[in-house]
Order: structure tokens, then C-alpha cells, then sequence
């Protein structure tokens, strides 16, 4: 069961009052104990004064009382009784009853001294008045006695008292001094006291705020299997602690959740690269497919007119080059060539179109040797080759020419077909370099799509869009389409 | 996992000592409030030793005697005193001294103008005193005496040593001190109660000391003048057929003479000496080797016989006429007890 908060504020509040309440209260006691002893020092001699002033109005008495014995002059005896009704007030408070300290002791003796006193006064007093000589010689001198008893013993009992009282009064002066160098001690401890209480309930009071931060700081260095293990609930800091520590489950969840997230978006996004890649290889396979046939019956074709015609070793000759192109196609099954055995299927297509179309067509090639045995996906060359007799050359009324070039330019490598046909005008280049040929692009161009197979192929095979630049001046001024091979 | 665990270690490492910490705080905590308490407390007493006796008395007795001059009576004052402190009873002397013009009797008087329930009186034989005892009988305040009797008096109680006790206690004494098995010893006696004392003596040392060959010598200074007995204890301790080992005084006055005779005429330690009382100047004496032994009366037992006799009279009305009480031997070996008293 959770107690109800406190607040962090009252609880400092309250440690604080703790302190100075018990600095208050020590210091209180010091007060109390020096005023007892200065009470103490102040009433040592308390009884030597009273018995001082009891005797000074006790020799009064007695003078009074001789004045009027010696002179029965009535006029001091009105003194007398007043000086004897003060000492009889005083003696009255000096009376005591039962078991009694030494001082009450003592006191009642006085009482009694001075009863007798007072009795024999007021007796040698009548004595005198009666005028009975004999009588009131014998109770004056009764009197007398009585008084010498009286002050004998109050000045027996002063001196004694003296004595005891002085005895005391050094005693006092002693534990005052002694009491000076205790209270300066207690104060002194009463300050560790205090200095080490403050500082066990701050320590109380700050451990938990300490472990805030020491597990705050493991969390801020990425460490989140750290917990608060002790929280307090009873102020504002095992609240913070708590919700700390709530903070961390949440972080904790919330990540697993960001983490299973992106591993789910990875595998899809992995899924949907390999899906597309499929796709494009599905598509290059059937691009490719799509060209073998269409040039298959064509070849076949003029290879039928040139055995009809000769029937000899120039079909021989033709069906081979024939064979070897078909040979390439079954070899290059796995997609990737060399330049070398592009230029040669370029070399046997040449030779089939001319066959096909008596020689009309002009080919020149310009090879760096260094070049040739860069790998390149197969078939890149033939579809540019192709696509130039197709829509450059073939309507043409002059000579018909196609010149090919391999060389070295930066980090790639420049294989560039030009041909010296009708052009490509921009808004088609635009399109075939954009994959955007529709199908009447397609249909007029008649081999645009074996073009954009091989854009698209090198896009794929390369990763990356600068792969070809077609560059048609003007109508009639040729085309130039140069591949850019990465090394 | 081991991350986990290693963290757990250090935690709990910090735990225990964090643990540790406090428990030694509050061990200093408690062990600075036991100080303070104890400081306050050793304060407290020593305040509340410096004020005034709070005890309560029932009875107030006063002791008539020239306590300023006798060592004695000042001694068994003090012991009644204290006696009667344990017993509630306040016992006040009313000195006689030369400080006082009193008399015993009026200091009698006095007392039994100031009520006290009993009377202790120490060592007079003035005559008057019967008149004022009588006057305290009137006022129903029992008196004792004490050492000095004050006959046809009604005083309730006379308590005394026991003679016979005295001459036990002197033979113990000789038995003690003495240096060699065969002694002379002479005893100097002066009152016409000679024989219990010597009685007393004699028997003890047949009885305890038979191991001794003791001449005794008695020489009666009954009334003889001071400067006749300085002069004759002279005589006698250079005598050489008397040959005196050792002399006794049974009284306190005698020593005292014979003491003084002693000092004057460089007769220390020609033969040993055995006293009687307690006055400061024998007590050094003794203290120096000058005389061997004192024989003084059990003032504890003294002063409580005073304090119980009155209390008993008071408490049932009846008492014994008379108490006597033991005495005691004081040598070299306990006389650090009386010279601080």
C-alpha cells in the first residue's frame, strides 16, 4: 500500500524544522539550566539577608522595649508594636508543620524562639504597667533572656548558614563553569548531531533522485535494459522515477515495434526488387525472344533466294554465317557478352543484309583493340545495326553506309553506330530514350522496339540512366547512337 | 544477459554501500545523542547536588557541647549527625565554646525555647545543669548525656564507655605495640573507678597476651597538680630501676600532660606511650611515632546510642539510665582515617 504523496518541497521544509527544532530545544535547555543555576547563585544567600533583616528589626524590638521598661514612655511603645507586628508577619512565614527539611528545621526553631520572645515581651510590658516592681524586673529579665537566645541562635545559625552558603555558592560558581564548558560541548555535538542528520535524510531524500539520473544516463548512452529498481512514492521524485521507468518500457516497446516495422517494410520492399527484377529479366528474355524470330524468317528467307539462285558456295557461305549468328544467339543464352562477339554477329548480319540487299550496304568498323574483350549484355549491337538499314538506310537514294567505332572516352567505353540515312527526329529520339515508344512509334518504325529492348537492357544491366545518347542533326544528316559502357 | 547482470552487481554493490552508510550514520547519531544526554544528565545532577538538602526530618535533636574545642564531642556530633541523617532525624549543635557566652545550661534553655524534641548533652558537670534539665523534663524533651553525667538530674540517659571495655582495650593495645616479652608498664590512674578498668586490663592480658612477662606499676595522680605530673612522669621514664617500657594515661587530659612532659624534657621514644582521646596534637603524635596507641571511645556507636535513645524515648517513653559503649585502639596502622576526620 502507497503512501500519499509529499510533496519534495514540505519534505525539505520538514527536515529543516527537525534541525533547528532540536538546536531550538537544546538551546532552551541551556537557557533553563544557566537561569536555574543563576537562581540558584542569586538565592544562596537569600537566608543571611532574611535572618540579617529579622535581627535588625529584633534589636528594634528590644530597644523599644527597654525605652519603655526604663522611661514607660508610651509614645515609643506604639513603634514597638508596629515593629513588632512586621516581625510577627515574618515569623509567620516561617512556620512550618510535619517532617520538615533541616532549613524548615531550623526555621521553626526561630518561630519558636521568637514565640517565647513575644510571649515574655508582652508580659514584662503588663508587668510594667501594673507597677509591680519585683514582677516586672523579673519578666523583663525574662525578656532579655529570651532575646539573647533568640539572637544567639539566629547569629549561630547566620554564621552556620554563612558558612553552608558560601560553601554552596562555590559549588554553583563551580558547575557554572563547568556547566559553560559542558554547554559549549553539547552545542558542538548537537551541530554533528545535526550536520549528520541533515545530511543521512538528504541522502535519503536524494537517493532515489541520484538513481534517476545514473539510470537516465545509462538510457541516454543507449542502454535501455535498466530499470529504477528502488521507487519511492512519496514525493515528487519516485512520481518522475516511476514515470521514468514507465518512459523505458514504452521506448522499449516502441522500438521492437520500429524495428519488426522495418524489418517488414525491408522484406517487402526486397520482395517487390526481386519481383520487378524477375519482371525485367521475364521481359528481356521475352525481348529477346521476340527479335530471334522476326530476323530468323527474314534470314531464312534470302537464305532460300540465295540456294535458289546459286546453289552454291556462296549459299554456303551464307547459311553458315547464318548458322554462326544462330550459334551466338544459343551460346548467349545467359545474357552477357563481349564486345569482340557483338562486332562479330554485327559482322554476319552485315553480310546477311547485303546478301539480301546485293551489297548496298557500307560498313566500316573502327576498333580499339584494347576494347574488345569488355563484357557487355548480348545483343546491343545488331538491334543498332539493324534499326540503322531499317529506318536510316532504307530509303535512301545514295550510298548507304554504316561506320562503328569502339573506343575509350573517361570511365566508359564508346561504342558508337552511325549511319548516314533519313535521321530520328527529336521528339522520337525523346521517346525511344524515355521507353516511351507507342505503338505506332513501333509500327512505323518497324525496329524501334528492338531499339528500346536494348535501351532498356543496358538500363537494367548497368543501373543507370546514361547508358546511350542518340544524336540526329538534322533531317537527312544520318544518326549516331553511341553506348556507354561503364568499366 | 551479462550486461544485465554486471549493471545488477554494481548496483548491488552501491546498495550495500549506501546500506553501510547509513547504518554507521545512525550509529554516530545515536551514539552523539547518548552524549548529549549524558551531558545533560551528568548536568542536571551536578546542579541538583549543589542545591539544597531537600531531606525531610521528623525529629529535631541538638547537641549541647563544646564541640569547637573537644575533638571528641565534635566527633561524636558528627557521627550522631550523620547517624541520624539515615534515621530522619536533624541533629544541630549548639556550640558551648569559647566562641559563646552560653552556658550549657542556657544553651538548654535555648533549646528547649526552640522546641527541639530531644537533648544531647556532651561532657559537663556544671551543677546548674540539673535545674535546666529539669526545665527541658517540664517541657517534655527527653535529655541524654554523653561522656560526663550530671547526677540527680532528670535526664533520661547517661551513655559512657565501659570501663572494663577501656582496660580491655588498653591491654589489646599494649599486645599490640608492644617490642619486647617482658614489659614494665606503668599506669598512671586518677579517679576511684580504678578497679573495672584495671580489672579489664589484667584479665586480657592474661587471656590474650600470656605470651608476655608484664610488670604493672600504678602511680595515683589523683588531683595532683600539672606541673607535679610533668615532672613526675620525667622521673619515672628515667628512672632506671623502674626501667618503664611503657606508660599508660587513661584519660585524655592526662596524655596530654604526659605527652607534653615527654616533648619537653627529649624523653621520645625512651619508653612507649598509650593514651587516651583524640585531639589533633596526639593524633600527630601517634602519626610520629611519639605515642603508640590511643584508646578513644566508638564515637559511631556513640553518636547512634545519643540518636536512638532519644528516638526510643519519643517513639515508647521508657529508655535505660545508662548505655556504655565500646572503645577502640588507634596506632600507626589507622590513624590516616582520624587525621582526615
Amino acid at each position: 500500500m502507497s503512501r500519499k504523496p509529499v510533496k519534495l518541497q514540505n519534505q525539505i521544509i520538514c527536515i529543516f524544522l527537525l534541525t533547528f527544532a532540536s538546536i531550538l530545544l537544546v538551546n532552551l535547555y541551556i537557557f533553563s539550566g544557566m537561569r536555574d543555576l543563576i537562581d540558584n547563585m542569586d538565592s544562596a544567600y537569600d537566608g543571611n539577608r532574611k535572618l540579617t533583616d529579622m535581627r535588625g528589626l529584633l534589636d528594634s524590638i528590644q530597644l523599644e522595649l527597654d525605652d519603655y521598661i526604663n522611661t514607660k514612655d508610651e509614645s515609643g511603645l506604639n513603634k514597638f508594636y508596629k515593629d513588632m507586628a512586621e516581625y510577627k508577619i515574618i515569623v509567620e512565614s516561617l512556620k512550618h508543620e510535619g517532617e520538615l527539611t533541616e532549613q524548615e528545621m531550623r526555621e521553626k526553631a526561630i518561630v519558636n524562639l521568637s514565640t517565647r520572645y513575644v510571649r515574655s515581651t508582652n508580659t514584662a510590658i503588663l508587668s510594667k504597667r501594673s507597677g509591680d516592681v519585683v514582677r516586672y524586673q523579673e519578666d523583663y529579665a525574662i525578656s532579655v533572656r529570651d532575646y539573647e537566645h533568640l539572637i544567639s541562635y539566629m547569629a549561630d545559625l547566620n554564621t552556620k548558614s554563612f558558612g553552608e552558603n558560601s560553601g554552596k555558592y562555590e559549588r554553583i560558581y563551580e558547575v557554572m563553569h563547568q556547566a559553560n564548558i559542558i554547554y559549549s560541548v553539547i552545542l558542538a555535538l548537537m551541530g554533528i548531531f545535526d550536520i549528520l542528520l541533515l545530511n543521512l535524510l538528504l541522502r535519503r531524500l536524494m537517493r532515489p533522485l541520484q538513481e534517476l539520473a545514473r539510470v537516465a544516463n545509462e538510457v541516454g548512452e543507449g542502454n535501455l535494459d535498466v530499470a529504477i529498481s528502488e521507487i519511492h512514492d512519496y514525493n515528487e521524485i519516485g512520481i518522475v522515477s516511476s514515470a521514468f521507468n514507465n518512459m523505458i518500457t514504452s521506448l522499449k516497446e516502441y522500438i521492437r515495434q520500429f524495428k519488426a516495422s522495418v524489418e517488414s517494410e525491408s522484406r517487402l520492399r526486397e520482395k517487390s526488387i526481386r519481383m520487378e527484377a524477375s519482371a525485367k529479366e521475364a521481359q528481356l528474355k521475352y525481348l529477346q525472344a521476340q527479335i530471334n524470330p522476326h530476323f530468323l524468317f527474314n534470314t531464312l528467307n534470302a537464305g532460300a533466294q540465295l540456294a535458289m539462285l546459286e546453289e552454291a558456295d556462296r549459299t554456303y557461305s551464307y547459311i553458315l554465317r547464318v548458322a554462326d549468328f544462330f550459334r551466338y544467339r544459343i551460346k548467349n543464352s545467359e545474357g552477357i557478352s563481349t564486345i569482340s562477339e557483338e562486332l562479330k554477329i554485327v559482322d554476319d548480319y552485315i553480310y546477311i543484309i547485303n546478301v539480301r540487299f546485293a551489297g548496298e550496304i557500307h560498313y566500316n568498323a573502327d576498333v580499339d583493340e584494347k576494347l574488345l574483350q569488355t563484357a557487355v549484355p548480348s545483343m546491343i549491337l545488331q538491334p543498332i545495326v539493324e534499326n540503322c538499314i531499317k529506318h536510316g538506310l532504307r530509303d535512301v537514294e545514295w550510298e548507304k553506309k554504316i561506320d562503328l567505332s569502339v573506343y575509350s572516352e573517361g570511365d566508359s567505353t564508346v561504342i558508337s553506330v552511325r549511319d548516314n540515312g533519313v535521321g530520328i527526329p527529336d521528339a522520337v529520339i525523346e521517346r525511344i530514350l524515355n521507353n516511351k515508344l507507342n505503338e505506332d512509334d513501333s509500327e512505323k518504325m518497324q525496329g524501334g522496339v528492338g531499339l528500346d529492348n536494348v535501351i532498356t537492357r543496358l538500363r537494367v544491366f548497368y543501373d543507370r540512366e546514361n547508358v546511350i545518347e542518340i544524336t540526329s542533326v538534322e533531317k537527312d544528316m544520318g544518326t549516331e547512337i553511341a553506348l556507354y559502357i561503364p568499366r | 544477459m551479462p550486461q544485465r547482470s554486471d549493471q545488477e552487481k554494481v548496483h548491488g554493490r552501491t546498495s550495500k554501500k549506501t546500506d553501510f552508510h547509513t547504518i554507521r550514520s545512525l550509529v554516530i547519531i545515536f551514539i552523539l545523542f547518548m552524549m548529549i544526554v549524558s551531558a545533560f544528565v551528568f548536568l542536571r545532577m551536578q546542579v541538583a547536588n549543589v542545591s539544597t538538602d531537600e531531606q525531610k526530618y521528623r525529629y529535631h535533636y541538638v547537641f549541647v557541647g563544646d564541640t569547637g574545642d573537644s575533638r571528641m564531642l565534635e566527633i561524636i556530633n558528627d557521627a550522631a549527625g550523620e547517624y541520624g541523617r539515615k534515621s530522619g532525624v536533624y541533629v544541630e549543635a549548639l556550640d558551648t565554646g569559647d566562641e559563646s557566652d552560653s552556658s550549657y545550661a542556657d544553651r538548654i534553655d535555648m533549646a528547649v525555647a526552640m522546641g527541639v524534641n530531644g537533648i544531647i548533652v556532651g561532657a559537663q558537670e556544671e551543677k546548674d545543669i540539673a535545674d535546666a534539665v529539669e526545665r527541658a523534663s517540664v517541657a517534655e524533651i527527653p535529655v541524654v548525656t554523653v561522656l560526663s553525667d550530671c547526677p540527680d538530674s532528670l535526664r533520661k540517659t547517661f551513655i559512657e564507655p565501659d570501663v572494663y571495655d577501656v582496660g580491655r582495650t588498653y591491654a589489646r593495645s599494649i599486645i599490640a605495640v608492644a617490642g619486647a616479652r617482658k614489659l614494665n608498664i606503668a599506669v598512671l590512674v586518677e579517679s576511684d573507678d580504678n578497679d573495672r578498668f584495671m580489672a579489664g586490663l589484667s584479665d586480657t592480658l592474661q587471656n590474650e597476651g600470656n605470651h608476655l612477662d608484664i610488670n604493672i606499676i600504678t602511680e595515683d595522680i589523683t588531683d595532683m597538680p600539672n606541673f607535679r605530673l610533668m615532672d613526675l612522669v620525667a622521673e619515672m621514664l628515667t628512672d632506671e630501676e623502674m626501667d618503664i617500657d611503657m606508660l599508660l594515661c587513661p584519660t585524655e587530659y592526662t596524655t596530654q600532660i604526659v605527652y607534653q612532659s615527654v616533648m619537653d624534657h627529649d624523653l621520645a621514644g625512651s619508653s612507649q606511650i598509650i593514651g587516651y582521646g583524640i585531639n589533633e596534637s596526639l593524633l600527630r603524635a601517634v602519626s610520629n611515632g611519639e605515642i603508640s596507641a590511643l584508646v578513644y571511645i566508638d564515637a559511631d556507636q556513640t553518636g547512634m546510642e545519643c540518636v536512638d535513645t532519644l528516638n526510643g524515648y519519643i517513639d515508647s517513653g521508657v529508655t535505660r539510665d545508662h548505655i556504655t559503649v565500646e572503645s577502640i585502639m588507634i596506632t600507626s596502622g589507622n590513624i590516616g582515617r582520624y587525621l582526615d576526620e
